[in-house]
């Protein structure tokens, strides 16, 4: 099913565990250069900011190249056929086809666009084939539809080119279908949703945490699948989306001091679940999800935080920046040397200079907007780069 | 996953020296966890947090709480950071200053942020400065290139660059740059591409110096930004008159200058700047020499330009990364 050369990929693995081992120096140059010249690989692959700028450029190149051929045609009514987008769908898949097999491209930028350019136009061309037939579609089945063909398509593209995105395209249009059909056909459908997402969610990570043992090519896409199963767990149960998402779909307004049934348990989902996550991380070692786990004590706070007013902005604010401050420095001073197989220090200094390059460039767009925010407040971006002075500029 | 026999199979076949193979093996049975990327983003979030929870409780409190007890409180917070960085600094260097620990650097960046609520206060408050607007930036600007530079600071580096524009009477940030666009202000396109200038030239001079090199990156990142973008401001607002080729020139000289630069460095980022500046320069020429025509002839002809410019740029782009993948 995958169209790479497997062999290229497991050198791929191969090379890039042997470069990791040089930068900790277990390994001299001579040896890591036989090695890849044993274990070759021959794919093409741009860099982050090549992928990104092939990206644009593939894009604009398709995107001229159909403009022009619709224009040509324009006089026919061949245009407005659904055989017409299949026809443009099928020649980007078979632009697509060559430059990997043919040209060998892998994670390049140009593979990238052709997939996003030739799904979208074949869900368009199969889209508007099944809407205009016999078939007489009401009220969720269009959803419904849309949702499949997306989850049928992005699969095949995930299989085919093990990429990532269309992984996360794939399971959300999974969970999107599955939230529709039980909506329209399942039985007290407002009660049951959150549990039955939660359980989808569950199995779909067990799942993956499986076959990734076996699967190895599709390691990625199946850690992709990880990290979007556990924050789609975590939100099914949290108590907002369940509030809001629950009430819009009943099309009912709450009023602030009613409640929805089984709050307790909404609630100590959404509490409770981050440190469970934290606590398995931790346990397992698993960098997913202690990750997921630190995003979402952030989505649980801010849940609380919509219904119930503790404090002012700023002295939430203070105190977490303080709470977040004093954590890290403790556990920074306790894990200075080694314990239970954890350590603060950098094993693998990949990248490291790029790590700071990127992190100071979040400086920058974090605080250097502050200081024009400052004209015509009485001390708005005083705070940042002096600007409560500049506004008088 | 890498197959368990792997290190043995290499050694067995001579790729690799039975030392490296005992050093392969015991990292792999000793697997350390490592926390660090993990602990670093919830140091820069209390940073961040603390800072803008700071100054949205002086903002709301600017009337109850004394002026001196707020000034007293700040100051002691940018006080204790800096006492702790000189505490713990390593003695300056020329070259790349390995951070003396994984908290250093946040300190440094919470006591910049701390020292420029500061000043703002006491500009706002008592007008120490006086209506001498230029130095109340022109102050904590210096501090922070000093700061950036003592300690080895990439994060409060990009702090002072943008205080350097917030002095030059503009901003810095390439989205504010775009978002609040103005093409009518000639003094702002100047003031603009002068700035973008001077950051390339400091870019330049501090590797031809062998002064802090690895500051270069971020010097050249907002040069190359502010510059292109104020040529092509500058190009539009002459676009009537017959100079306005004359900004395009100087922006085709001014990549082929830099593209040159980026193949000697190898840098992919500056390399693909460049070339995406340029071309929306030249798209931006046959644009409009196609609009003279002004008939369906140019609509297909522009579909043209794009379609071969593409190929041609994407063949290019491919070409580059074999290139200096293969020096």
């Amino acid at each position: 099913m995958i169209i790479y050369n497997t062999t290229w990929l497991k050198h791929l693995i191969i090379q890039d565990q042997m470069k990791k081992a040089h930068r900790a120096n277990q390994l001299s140059a001579e040896e890591l250069q036989a090695i890849q010249h044993k274990y070759p690989v021959g794919f093409y692959s741009s860099n982050l900011f090549l992928r990104i700028g092939l990206f644009l450029v593939t894009t604009t190149l398709t995107s001229f190249a159909f403009g022009l051929l619709s224009l040509l045609l324009s006089n026919s009514h061949i245009v407005e056929s659904p055989g017409y987008f299949a026809f443009l769908g099928i020649l980007s898949y078979v632009a697509l086809e060559v430059a990997v097999r043919v040209y060998h491209h892998y994670k390049s930028g140009v593979d990238d666009a052709l997939i996003w350019t030739s799904g979208s136009l074949l869900l368009t061309a199969l889209y508007i084939f099944l809407d205009k037939s016999a078939f007489s579609f009401k009220g969720y089945v269009d959803e419904l539809l849309i949702s499949g063909l997306v989850f049928l398509l992005s699969t095949y593209f995930t299989l085919r080119f093990a990429h990532m995105a269309m992984a996360l395209l794939s399971f959300c249009a999974f969970i999107a279908f599955i939230f529709f059909a039980w909506n329209s056909y399942g039985f007290y459908t407002l009660s049951t949703m959150p549990f039955l997402l939660i359980i989808m969610a569950t199995m779909i990570y067990f799942f993956a945490l499986q076959l990734v043992k076996k699967y190895w090519i599709y390691q990625d896409c199946l850690g992709m699948l990880q990290f979007i199963s556990l924050l789609t767990g975590y939100a099914a149960g949290n108590y907002f989306v369940v509030r809001e998402l629950g009430s819009s779909m009943n099309h009912v307004v709450l009023l602030p001091d009613q409640d929805i049934p089984y709050a307790w348990f909404f609630w100590l989902w959404t509490f409770c679940i981050p440190f469970v996550y934290i606590a398995m991380g931790l346990k397992r070692k698993d960098i997913v999800l202690i990750r997921t786990g630190l995003i979402l004590i952030a989505a649980a706070c801010f849940t609380l935080r919509n219904y119930h007013h503790i404090a002012s902005i700023e002295w939430i604010l203070v105190s977490s920046g303080a709470l977040l401050l004093a954590t890290s420095y403790g556990l920074i001073r306790y894990l200075k040397t080694p314990k239970y197989g954890f350590t603060v220090a950098e094993l693998d200094s990949d990248h490291i200079l790029d790590n700071l390059k990127v992190e100071s460039l979040i400086v920058s767009g974090t605080f250097g907007d502050g200081t024009t925010a400052a004209e015509g407040s009485r001390m708005g971006g005083g705070s940042f780069g002096g600007g409560g002075a500049s506004s008088d500029f | 996953m890498i197959p368990t026999d792997l290190y043995k199979t290499l050694k067995d076949n001579g790729t690799i020296s039975a030392e490296s193979f005992d050093k392969l093996t015991e990292k792999q049975q000793s697997s350390l966890f490592s926390l660090h990327w993990e602990l670093k983003t919830l140091l820069y979030l209390g940073v961040v947090l603390l800072s803008g929870g700071l100054g949205i409780l002086i903002y709301k409190n600017i009337d109850s709480i004394g002026h001196q007890a707020i000034l007293a409180g700040i100051a002691a917070i940018c006080g204790g950071c800096f006492y702790y960085c000189f505490r713990h600094k390593n003695p300056f260097s020329r070259e790349l200053l390995k951070s003396p620990g994984v908290l250093f650097d946040y300190v440094v960046l919470l006591g910049c942020l701390s020292f420029l609520t500061f000043t703002g206060y006491l500009q706002y408050q008592y007008q120490i400065f006086g209506t001498h607007y230029g130095m109340a930036t022109f102050i904590p600007m210096l501090v922070l290139f000093y700061v950036a530079y003592e300690f080895d600071h990439l994060g409060v580096l990009s702090m002072a660059i943008a205080n350097l524009a917030v002095w030059m009477g503009v901003s810095v940030t390439p989205s504010s740059l775009l978002s609040n666009a103005n093409f009518d202000n000639q003094t702002l396109i100047y003031t603009y591409l002068l700035l973008g200038l001077i950051l390339l030239l400091v870019g330049f001079f501090s590797e031809r110096f062998n002064f802090k090199k690895h500051f270069r990156f971020s010097y050249l990142h907002f040069g190359i930004h502010i510059s292109f973008i104020a040529l092509l401001f500058a190009y539009f607002n002459h676009y009537d008159s017959a100079t306005a080729i004359l900004w395009l020139l100087i922006l085709f000289g001014l990549g082929y200058y830099l593209y040159v630069d980026a193949m000697r460095h190898k840098s992919f980022y500056f390399m693909l700047l460049v070339i995406l500046y340029s071309y929306v320069a030249t798209s931006i020429l046959v644009f409009r020499l196609l609009d003279g025509m002004s008939n369906t002839d140019s609509i297909y002809m522009l579909c043209l330009y794009f379609i071969i410019s593409a190929a041609v740029l994407i063949l290019r782009i491919i070409r580059l990364n074999k290139q200096i993948k293969a020096s």
